[in-house]
């Protein structure tokens, strides 16, 4: 015979107990390998679903607000030979014509044929006054193919809604279309450029009929390139590609002969050129003369005045007489409307428009330097922009300035000059007083005027020296100004995707952690079982070793035997780790769906995760069952033969001095950090007192242990009470008492632990420093606000004025930068979260909202200060929820992001503290001033904080949504958006006390297992009682008030230990333990515990004890 | 001389061998009786280097113990100890053949192996266990279990056969007989044997008899 064979022998022999260490095997390995797998799972969804939103797509150019030729998409096309697909991109209302639902936020798709080339199904596209939508949408508003669907739109157009003089035109748009199919996941029903696993709200159109309705014929914004089997396209070749294709309408531009004699000039689209543009076209064109048109309120002289003019700003050589700073040159009317000669004064008041459309008038005085017939202004008409509303105006009381005008200020004279004049200005000055006065975040020049006709010698005296023709100008200027500038970069979409979803959250860590207890309970479970079958097999071992057997051998013949078995138990571990995978997913996908937001995660078996989560399955195992091995048979060889006496009294004596050294060192250390935290000496941590429950709790085990040593060596003299003699029956097998003990402990601890951190804020969410910030409401609509609802103009725009239920109400509006969504309902990786400009000054005064990490720099007296200034050219501050920079971006406090501005400059955003726990979740926050620096076409706001009574929360949130229902405003408590995000946690903490108690389960089971090995080792004992007369009822109540003791003494030590752990909770006025929830857990355990001592007295007293007693 | 004990002591809470000391030569047979907690069992498994005396020395076929490793008491063990248990330990997985081979199972050499497999039908023939190979412990009874663990003692051809309490489980007839076998074995093998007992019967089967009194041997004459 062969040691191989006596090992298989062995093997078979012991099956029963192989088949429990199998077993346990097979669960440690499962839940590693199932947690792997989760993450693999996890990931392949996410990368499955950013190739369901994007299809074949791979590159995309979406420049935000700017609009350019549809027809640049073909233009492309043929410059890379390879299709390009236009789009046009709105965010609107949907609105079910029949029941009167309304869904906000929907993504309005233009899309033309050229759609279809993005999937490899080709869909069914719509055309006109159709519309698909997504499922979402069929399931929201209740539509079905046929149904009519209303869309209404905001008014997009080239000019910045927030821009001077712009009519506030919003809501504009509504479109009636008939829903003739419902996109499916697979194809486009899932289209989006965002990296979210969550699905759009998708309705797309033809987009020839919505960029008609939208007042934007033949133009897109969003340009999407698809794969190709030889994909050869970079992002330089497709910035060449841009250049030399785009035209100056895709900028924006345009160039106008305004008369015979070749006059000429630029504009934009936007009324008001970027200072990057500006500047490029004076260096491209030096003879083009730049010219700042604005409309003043009030000129006023001698006692006289004239409403509502327009005034120029001009370079010197447009106008034939000359001006120097703090001169204003008057008209021929003018002079005659004010009786004003030169040398005179004259006063101008104008408005410069601030956020929302804050109006400030102002008032600036100048020296009449001359006057200047109206004949002799060149085309003076033209030199008024296009300001929409004002321009195609019949007369001035039809103008729609976004500006208040009062109309009884307008004389007939006035209207008179609007017919024959139009914009003419009345008055000019000089172009860098213009710069100053009017300074505004879009721009100081309205318009460049060239000579393009060199036969007009008079002019090109007048105007200066360049003599072009517009081809050449054209040429020049798209030389000079680059794509960039106005966003059109083209970004690799899909390597985001799918960079996105390979950096996401780590559910195969998270899973792994959060099955932390149910693997730590299969692994002690695996060595209880060896432990007990190594013990009852020390006789052979015994045996083997008084026969000389080396005890490397011995060993290396059980951990073979092990091994044999750990073989099988890794395999099919792997196996049934594909199960518990299977089942996590099921999880996530229904009831935990609250952490994942989709019902989309589909399971993915990577071999690599399969064979790495056996192989460690396998080493842990291994390392388990050597340990316990190595622990056996660490005993002298006499003790494997016969049972070793018990430890010599002093060495017991020294042992239990040790423990009981240990277990008040370790109660004391714990009642001191507690006390230090307690009394604020140290910074509180809740990580400090989950460490002072966790020694409180080993210092209670190690007490526990000394009483059962002291209990065992006491001698009783005479009779003693039923109690004590348990107790001190049960202490003579401590090291099994003290495994039960310790496993329920361990396991009580953690789930107490878990279940009370779960978050809440009962009573705490009108504290300004709660994650509320005492904030009443968060509000959002899906068409911009434009106005202030605090000013009165801005109640009476609303409508609010007369509304004595929103009296109190105080608006914090905001202003965002659209982006990705950070918070932690979104699993992917976040590069470029959205942007929230925020009040710093006004959060400083409230003392709003609470920080968890600062920077040094950072005065954490006044933090939100912080944000007000750039740190330096091109850096500016932000604040983020610590969550979402930990989890949403993988940063830290200290890092920065990396923004493009709206004139595509680099712009660096450093992340200077962590927000604890708030609304804000999602989003990074920086200034203001700042974002509205660097993105001045950010029109209007889209978040606002409402700040009111609470009592009439219900009553305010409807009647809001009823008044801003054109506006898609849907405004939720901000407590209840903040339990949004506190369910995702909550969900993990759900998931991890449910992994928890399976692993208490296991915990008991082995307890089960402890007990009946007890009552094995104790038969005769028991049977000597029932020779003596004890009735069998007797008997197994003393055995379970003994178990029911271990039971007892685990799981009021794993809840002293918890309560110290969560002391801070529980004396905090804001915390309600959920106390409900907890007994219910506790309840559970307890019964499970008792379950599994029932089972093996039962089982005891099914043998024939009194036989047992009869053989010994 | 095979073994020699020289003034060893050992003691636990008190103290349970004083200064003992001994000598066994080939052929000696000695059987050490006392009441129970004497310590006879803890003077065997010193012997037999399961054991470390808190004093003195134990000195095995010329070699000092004190000075071996683990390993080096492990093939003395195996090599020149044969050790028959109170109870007989067979392993239950294995026949009464593979029981009585399990010393040399560590054994690479194969004639070895070969010998000790002669050995074994010779002795299994011997105690009248020949029809019995292949039968499990479990269908053995305790005498005829006992007589193989003797067997399996004797497989490797020790020097000295020490033997705590073999009789102990066994009934009279069992006892007589095993007795016998003891007494025969050490006539014809020419091996020391040192028999730790509380059966008389065994005891004057051997040529002395100690008594283990207040840890100190004291020797008893045989009747």
């Amino acid at each position: 015979m062969s040691i191989g064979k006596l090992i298989f022998r062995n093997v078979i022999f012991y099956r029963w107990p192989y088949l429990a260490i199998l077993a346990g095997v097979i669960v440690s390995t499962a839940v590693l390998t199932g947690a792997l797998l989760v993450g693999d799972s996890v990931r392949g969804s996410l990368g499955r679903l950013a190739e369901l939103r994007l299809g074949d797509t791979q590159w995309a150019m979406q420049p935000g607000d700017r609009y350019f030729r549809s027809a640049l998409s073909a233009d492309l096309s043929r410059e890379l030979e390879q299709p390009v697909v236009p789009v046009m991109q709105l965010t609107g209302i949907g609105v079910n014509v029949v029941t009167g639902n309304r869904l906000q936020d929907i993504q309005v798709v233009g899309v033309d044929n050229s759609f279809s080339s993005l999937w490899k199904a080709s869909p069914v596209l719509p055309k006109a006054n159709e519309v698909i939508i997504s499922e979402n949408v069929a399931s929201r508003l209740a539509l079905e193919p046929g149904d009519p669907l209303l869309i209404r739109l905001p008014q997009p157009g080239n000019v910045p809604q927030n821009a001077p003089f712009v009519a506030d035109e919003t809501p504009a748009a509504s479109i009636r279309l008939t829903v003739i199919a419902i996109a499916g996941n697979e194809v486009m029903g899932r289209f989006s450029l965002k990296s979210n696993q969550r699905a759009p709200y998708n309705a797309f159109v033809l987009m020839d009929q919505l960029a008609g309705r939208v007042g934007l014929p033949g133009s897109a914004n969003l340009l999407l390139i698809p794969a190709e089997e030889n994909d050869e396209l970079t992002a330089d070749k497709l910035d060449q590609a841009l250049e030399s294709t785009w035209q100056m309408a895709d900028a924006g531009i345009k160039i106008n002969l305004l008369d015979e004699s070749g006059l000429s000039r630029i504009t934009t689209d936007r009324i008001f050129f970027d200072d990057l543009t500006a500047n490029a076209i004076r260096t491209a064109l030096p003879d083009a003369l730049p010219l700042f048109t604005y409309l003043a309120n009030t000129l006023t002289s001698n006692g006289e005045e004239t409403p509502y003019s327009f005034v120029a700003a001009v370079d010197e050589g447009i106008l034939p007489m000359p001006l120097s700073p703090g001169e204003i040159l008057v008209t021929d009317w003018l002079a005659t409307d004010l009786g004003v000669r030169p040398g005179d004064s004259l006063y101008m008041t104008y408005y410069v428009m601030g956020p929302l459309r804050r109006l400030n008038e102002i008032e600036a005085g100048f020296t009449v330097s001359g006057i200047i017939p109206l004949q002799a202004i060149p085309d003076g008409k033209t030199m008024m922009p296009d300001f929409p509303g004002m321009s195609g105006a019949g007369n001035c009381r039809d103008w729609e300035t976004g500006a208040p005008v009062n109309l009884d200020r307008i004389r007939d004279k006035d209207e008179a000059y609007w017919n024959t004049f139009k914009g003419t200005p009345k008055a000019f000055i000089t172009l860098e007083d213009g710069e100053k006065l009017w300074d505004n975040p879009f721009g100081t020049v309205t318009a460049f005027r060239f000579i393009s006709n060199p036969a007009s010698l008079s002019l090109r005296a007048q105007c200066g020296n360049g003599i072009r023709n517009q081809a050449s100008v054209d040429s020049l200027i798209m030389t000079a100004i680059n794509p960039s500038w106005h966003r059109f970069v083209f970004q690799h979409v899909r390597e985001q995707g799918q960079q996105a979803a390979a950096n996401s959250t780590d559910f195969g860590g998270l899973f792994l952690s959060l099955s932390f207890f149910l693997l730590a309970s299969s692994l002690l479970l695996t060595a209880l079982l060896f432990s007990l079958h190594a013990r009852a097999r020390m006789s052979e071992t015994g045996v083997l070793a008084g026969l000389g057997f080396r005890k490397w051998l011995i060993m290396r013949i059980l951990f073979s035997e092990a091994l044999l078995v750990a073989i099988p138990g890794v395999i099919l571990g792997a196996i049934a780790g594909i199960l518990y995978n299977k089942l996590i997913l099921l999880g996530l996908n229904t009831l935990w769906q609250d952490a994942v937001r989709t019902s989309m995660l589909r399971m993915e078996v990577n071999l690599p995760s399969l064979a790495a989560g056996a192989a460690v399955g396998f080493i842990l195992a291994g390392c388990v069952l050597f340990l316990t091995l190595r622990r056996q048979l660490r005993r002298p060889v006499t003790g494997l033969v016969k049972e070793t006496p018990r430890l010599p009294g002093r060495r017991l004596q020294r042992k239990k001095k040790a423990w009981m050294g240990t277990g008040i060192m370790l109660v004391i250390i714990s009642i001191v950090l507690l006390v230090v935290l307690l009394a604020d000496l140290m910074v509180p941590d809740a990580g400090l007192y989950l460490t002072a429950g966790g020694l409180m709790m080993g210092g209670g085990i190690a007490l526990v242990y000394v009483f059962l040593v002291w209990r065992s060596k006491r001698h009783v003299t005479g009779h003693t009470g039923l109690l004590p003699m348990i107790v001190r029956l049960g202490s003579m097998k401590r090291g099994r008492s003290m495994a039960a003990i310790s496993l329920l402990a361990l396991g009580t601890f953690t789930v107490i632990i878990t279940g009370a951190n779960r978050k809440t804020f009962f009573g705490t969410e009108r504290d300004r420093q709660s994650g509320t910030g005492g904030f009443l409401l968060w509000a959002e609509t899906t068409i911009p606000l434009l106005y202030d609802l605090n000013t009165t103009s801005g109640k009476a725009y609303f409508a609010l004025d007369d509304e004595l239920l929103l009296q109190d109400l105080r608006y914090l509006q905001l202003h965002r930068l659209d982006g990705n969504d950070a918070s932690c309902l979104n699993l992917n990786q976040v590069t470029q979260p959205m942007m929230l400009g925020i009040p710093g000054r006004n959060f400083d005064t409230l003392g709003a909202f609470n920080f968890e990490n600062l920077l040094p720099e950072v005065d954490p007296e006044h933090p939100w200060l912080t944000l007000s200034q750039e740190l330096s050219p091109g850096v500016i501050p932000a604040f983020a929820d610590q969550s979402v920079i930990t989890w949403g971006l993988r940063k830290t406090v200290g890092d920065t992001l990396r923004y493009l501005d709206e004139a595509g400059r680099v712009l660096q955003v450093k992340l200077m503290g962590g927000l604890a726990n708030s609304i804000f979740q999602g989003h990074i926050l920086v200034s203001d001033s700042l974002l509205k620096n660097r993105f001045p076409s950010i029109s209007g706001t889209r978040i606002m904080l409402v700040e009111g009574p609470f009592d009439h929360r219900k009553e305010i949130t409807n009647r809001l949504e009823e008044l801003f229902v054109d506006y898609g405003l849907v405004a939720v408590p901000a407590s209840e958006r903040l339990a949004e995000f506190n369910s995702v946690e909550n969900t993990y903490l759900s998931v991890f006390m449910l992994l928890g108690a399976l692993g208490v389960l296991i915990g008991t089971v082995g307890f089960g297992i402890i007990l009946w090995r007890n009552n094995l080792e104790r038969t005769s004992e028991l049977a000597l009682y029932m020779a003596i007369g004890f009735r069998k009822n007797f008997i197994r109540k003393m055995l379970m008030i003994e178990y029911l003791l271990i039971l007892l003494a685990g799981m009021v030590l794993g809840i002293i230990g918890a309560v110290a752990g969560i002391l801070p909770s529980l004396i905090s006025p804001a915390y309600q333990m959920p106390g409900g929830f907890l007994v219910v857990v506790l309840g559970m355990i307890w019964i499970s515990g008792a379950v599994w001592i029932l089972i093996p007295v039962q089982l005891l007293f099914k043998r024939d004890l009194i036989q047992t007693l009869r053989k010994e | 001389m095979l073994a020699e004990f020289q003034n060893v002591s050992k003691q636990y809470d008190h103290p349970v061998l004083k200064e003992i000391s001994l000598t066994i030569h080939r052929g000696d047979s000695i059987a050490i009786v006392g009441p129970s907690g004497s310590g006879k069992s803890t003077l065997l498994n010193i012997l037999g280097t399961l054991d470390h005396p808190t004093s003195g020395r134990v000195i095995l076929n010329g070699k000092a113990v004190d000075k071996l490793d683990d390993n080096q008491l492990a093939g003395i063990r195996n090599q020149f100890i044969g050790f028959v248990f109170q109870l007989h330990y067979l392993l239950p997985q294995l026949t009464l053949l593979e029981n009585t081979l399990l010393p040399v199972l560590p054994v690479k050499d194969k004639l070895v192996v070969k010998k000790a497999e002669q050995r074994a039908y010779k002795f299994l023939d011997r105690v009248g266990l020949n029809d019995r190979v292949k039968h499990l412990p479990g269908e053995l009874s305790v005498g005829e279990c006992q007589r193989a663990a003797v067997v399996r003692a004797l497989i490797n051809n020790p020097g000295l056969l020490l033997a705590d309490e073999p009789t102990g489980s066994l009934d009279e007839v069992n006892t007589a007989s095993l007795g016998i076998l003891l007494g025969e074995l050490n006539r014809e093998e020419e091996m020391g044997m040192v028999i730790v007992t509380h059966s008389m019967e065994i005891a004057r089967r051997m040529k002395v008899i100690y008594k283990l009194h207040s840890g100190r041997l004291e020797k008893i004459d045989q009747p």
